[in-house]
């Protein structure tokens, strides 16, 4: 896996937004890679950096505010940091896709959706406009709306069918990465599973390397290869499925398990991470995480942990792990 | 795209609550004029608005009204703007800079004037139709949007010509015709804010109508009625001058800018000074009233705060 | 569709009754003997009782009001004092120019602003923007009959570029048309401007620009199709403003149409063609006033969706 060149890679990214009163450091050295055909889930809880990560690699970032400061963003070993709006046009929506957060905004009222569909196709295939409707009815199809329906409007589709039509627009030209960003956190329980299991079917079918955006471990153990949780801008913890699932080591990734209802064991409590995330325009010393860690010691305010790797796949930020620090997790779930 | 929002589950006691709203009502001025004083454009229009107001209200001390600015002297008359008439005089030698300062008191006292009324008028209608509802609501509303369907200036122009052109019912024109307007505003408000919280406690505690009215709507209503007042001022001058422009407003030789425009028109080949500057009197006045209301509305809307 | 069209025909009928009762009201104030006006000074008492009984003017107002109503749904608005002739035939002799009047503010009006706004608002703060915005603030705040004796001294006193009065060609129609489209070019363009910037930072603005198919078309198709609703929301309310300065600016350029009209039966206190000719304006901007709904559907498909 080592050898191969990844679908897309991800290396030391820094994202800011500067606006007059303060810096926010919004993505801080975030590195990850993501072969063909695999899916990466990104988890952590609303304001740690997902999304800005996300929009960095569309780069799509709202400029100003944001500023990509430094870091590499390959697609296929390409670096396409210094590329142009005009090349990156080339990209959007033929290599890259997005699957947005919020379905009910994120389709334009007043174009139909089979509009909405060809609009790609047309802008990244050589097909008459004739093609690129059947194209159209065709993804309207593969995601479970019946074709005829291209010629309705947004309003005339229900939350779970929008964010269906969302994926048809992001997977009409088989795009090689496919970021969703929160695909599910708007829709019903129920419908969230259909439009899941109608995603993993979809990238198997196609090969696409895969990022899931989410603050659902749940959904994460469904479909994802590897995890990365991202805690103040920073991938603190990263590994394989079973890596993490099974033996996590962070204490904020066996918080985020501890406010997980446990159904196996249904009479113990919830156990919630205390306190909030820390405000990304003032970042604390050390440990971003040392102020609601309950291991945290007074090394943990001065020191910055390194990436520790306990496998070839996973990695842990946390001083705990490594030596002479004297920091030491006992007494919780963490084996 | 949105900046990512830095606390999530943030909940306020009840106690907590309170002191806020203390401390928001205390300082609602203060933070108007904190909004206010960020605004390049509302701080030029207030300060062109106080010394327009400045030069209005001590027109008298400046130039005589009787001798410098009605009475004909035959021996200056038309002169080109010089040391002596700065912008020069008009077919009666009369200074023109003298009667734009006079005028300058008739445009803030039509505008301040025809403000107050349909505020008033209009407030109070607006008000009590929003939070009595029902049927008085909806006629009161049906009749509001007829007085909307007519265009404000053919509405005015109505009124002065079945009435008369004179100063009085110029403002009284005026005024009615922006009536619809803040009953409107005043509707919306107080339909925002009846069924909240403190008027429901007010109710039960038994205040009556009118003081609940007077007591807890009106005085929440304040920050869109400032916004509207400024704009509704502003075309206020528009209007008048308009019509005393037409002879159907304030009469000559009352120095009414838009009247010295309808005399200055028949120079103006030869002498174009005589329609220049009392037009520029016009548009500095409304143009700084406009400033005042944009800045008003940038800092006074919550929805466009950060 | 047809019903949505009928629905708001039917809607106006109310708001045209009331809005000539008002008028009729205001007109009614009019101090004077209408028989008086007609038969002139030297009529007798008893022909001018006559000519009042005649006319129905002893009865009271709600009978009148009716009266004219009825009229009025004959294609009647009374006789002119001053000649005698049918008041919708002096209308109707003038209404082409005033239109034609109107038309090209609005038309001029919504070519230099939309284009403006729309600019202003993809480049926020930019030179651009500050100087397309002061120059809006200053087109509002301008008296449009100012601006049209600013542009006569200019143009055609001085430069002897434009006819300064009268109708007929394509020449006479500009100034008028600029100045009377001035302060109402200056609010699209700020409505523009403002509902642009909010509609670029909508999710869906996003989600096109996901597509890759660049910022040219995300603006003119995602953004602009949105757009329009605002806009021409502005611009028909803007109507009535602009055919309120008709009455103004016709007599600026001495424009042959129904403003013009309107300001002398005023000076003549000829008050059936007073209140003929406003409610004729009035009736006018309901009318722009219902086929701006009518637009909205065709541009909104969430309205349209209701009347089909």
């Amino acid at each position: 896996m080592a050898h191969e060149i990844p679908e897309l890679k991800v290396e030391n990214l820094v994202v800011e937004y500067v606006t007059e009163d303060a810096v926010v450091h919004a993505v801080n050295d975030v590195s990850f890679e993501v072969p063909k055909g695999s899916t990466m889930g990104l988890v952590g809880e609303t304001g740690a950096g997902k999304t800005t990560t996300a929009l960095s690699i569309m780069k799509l970032l709202p400029d100003p505010p944001a500023k990509l400061v430094s870091g590499k963003i390959e697609f296929a070993g390409e670096d396409i940091v210094p590329y142009s709006e005009k090349q990156m046009d080339a990209l959007r929506g033929s290599t890259v896709s997005m699957v947005f957060q919020d379905p009910m905004t994120s389709l334009n009222p007043v174009l139909t959706v089979g509009d909405q569909i060809a609009e790609v196709i047309r802008r990244h295939q050589r097909v008459s406009k004739l093609e690129a409707r059947t194209k159209a009815k065709e993804m309207l199809e593969l995601v479970g709306i019946s074709g005829d329906r291209a010629g309705e409007y947004p309003h005339q589709f229900s939350g779970g069918m929008k964010q269906r039509v969302i994926i048809a627009i992001a997977l009409a030209c088989n795009p090689k990465i496919l970021i969703a960003d929160e695909p599910t956190t708007a829709l019903d329980v129920t419908i969230q599973a259909q439009v899941l299991s109608m995603m993993r079917d979809i990238k198997q079918k196609f090969d696409t390397a895969m990022i899931l955006i989410t603050h659902d471990l749940g959904v994460v153990a469904d479909i994802c290869d590897t995890v990365a949780i991202m805690y103040a801008g920073r991938i603190i913890e990263y590994g394989k499925i079973e890596e993490i699932f099974d033996d996590f080591k962070h204490p904020y990734t066996e918080g985020l398990f501890g406010s997980l209802p446990n159904l196996q064991k249904r009479h113990e409590k919830l156990k919630p991470i205390k306190g909030l995330m820390p405000d990304p325009s003032d970042l604390p010393t050390g440990c971003y995480f040392h102020p609601r860690c309950k291991y945290a010691t007074a090394e943990c305010a001065k020191r910055q942990p390194k990436k520790t790797y306990l496998s070839d796949t996973h990695y842990v930020e946390c001083l705990a792990y490594e030596e002479g620090t004297g920091v030491k997790i006992e007494g919780g779930d963490i084996k | 795209m949105k900046k990512e929002s830095k606390k999530n589950d943030f909940q306020l006691s009840p106690e907590e609550m309170e002191i806020l709203k203390k401390y928001k009502k205390r300082s609602f001025l203060a933070e108007t004029w904190r909004g206010l004083r960020k605004n390049k454009g509302a701080v030029i229009g207030l300060i062109i608005i106080a010394l327009i107001a400045f030069v209005a209200i001590f027109a008298d001390l400046l130039y005589d009204y009787e001798e410098v600015v009605i009475m004909p002297d035959y021996s200056a008359t038309l002169m080109s703007p010089s040391l002596e008439h700065p912008l020069g005089t008009d077919e009666f030698g009369r200074d023109v800079l003298a009667r734009i300062v006079h005028g300058a008191r008739l445009s803030m006292e039509i505008a301040l004037l025809s403000t107050a009324f349909s505020l008033s008028v209009g407030g109070i209608i607006g008000a009590y139709s929003g939070y009595l509802g029902g049927k008085f609501d909806a006629i009161v509303m049906r009749i509001m949007d007829i007085f909307l369907a007519i265009p404000n200036m053919l509405l005015a122009l109505a009124i002065v010509a079945a009435l008369g052109p004179n100063l009085f019912n110029l403002i009284l024109a005026i005024a009615i015709s922006d009536v619809p307007r803040f009953a409107r505003i005043l509707r919306s408000t107080v339909l925002s804010i009846k069924d909240s919280e403190y008027i429901e406690a007010s109710k039960a505690a038994g205040a009556r109508t009118t003081t609940i009215v007077f007591r807890e709507i009106i005085p929440n209503c304040i920050a869109p009625i400032i916004v509207q007042a400024s704009i509704v001022m502003a075309a206020a001058i528009i209007i008048a001058a308009s019509l005393s422009f037409i002879g159907l407003g304030v009469q000559p030789p009352a120095p009414e800018w838009g009247a010295m425009l309808s005399s200055g028109r028949s120079y103006m080949r030869e002498y174009n000074y005589l329609v220049l500057f009392p037009g520029l009197a016009i548009v500095i006045t409304v143009l700084a009233f406009n400033l005042l209301g944009d800045g008003l509305r940038d800092a006074l809307d919550p929805r466009l705060k950060r | 569709m047809h019903r949505y069209i009928l629905k708001r025909l039917v809607q106006l009928i109310p708001v045209i009754l009331g809005v000539v009762l008002i008028i009729f009201l205001i007109m009614d104030l009019t101090p004077g003997d209408p028989a008086r006006m007609v038969l002139g000074n030297m009529a007798s008492e008893e022909a001018i009782a006559a000519f009042r009984e005649e006319q129905g003017l002893n009865d009271p107002l709600p009978i009148r009001y009716l009266r004219y109503v009825f009229d009025m749904l004959r294609g009647s608005l009374g006789t002119s004092y001053r000649s005698s002739r049918p008041v919708i035939d002096e209308l109707l002799a003038r209404f082409p120019a005033t239109m034609q009047l109107a038309s090209a503010s609005i038309i001029f009006a919504l070519v230099i602003s939309v284009p403006i706004g729309i600019v202003s608002a993809l480049k926020q703060n930019s030179l651009f923007d500050t100087v397309g915005m002061v120059a809006a603030l200053l087109g509002i705040a301008m008296p449009a009959f100012w601006l049209g004796l600013i542009l006569i001294i200019s143009f055609s006193l001085k430069l002897d570029w434009l006819p300064s009065s009268g109708s007929g060609s394509f020449k006479h129609l500009i100034l008028p048309a600029v100045a009377n489209g001035v302060s109402c070019a200056a609010n699209i363009a700020r409505i523009t401007r403002s509902s642009m910037l909010e509609i670029i930072r909508q999710d869906y603005i996003r989600t096109a620009k996901s597509k890759g198919i660049g910022k040219m078309k995300v603006v003119l198709k995602h953004a602009m199709g949105n757009c329009w609703i605002p806009v021409i929301t502005v611009a028909g309310l803007q109507f009535g403003t602009m055919l309120g300065g008709t009455v103004i600016i016709e007599n600026v350029f001495a424009w042959n149409g129904v403003g013009d009209f309107l300001l002398k039966s005023i000076s003549a206190k000829d008050t059936p063609c007073v209140l003929g000719g406003i409610v004729m304006f009035t009736v006018v901007f309901s009318v722009v006033n219902l086929l701006v709904d009518i637009v909205y559907a065709f541009i909104d498909p969430r309205i349209k969706a209701q009347y089909q």
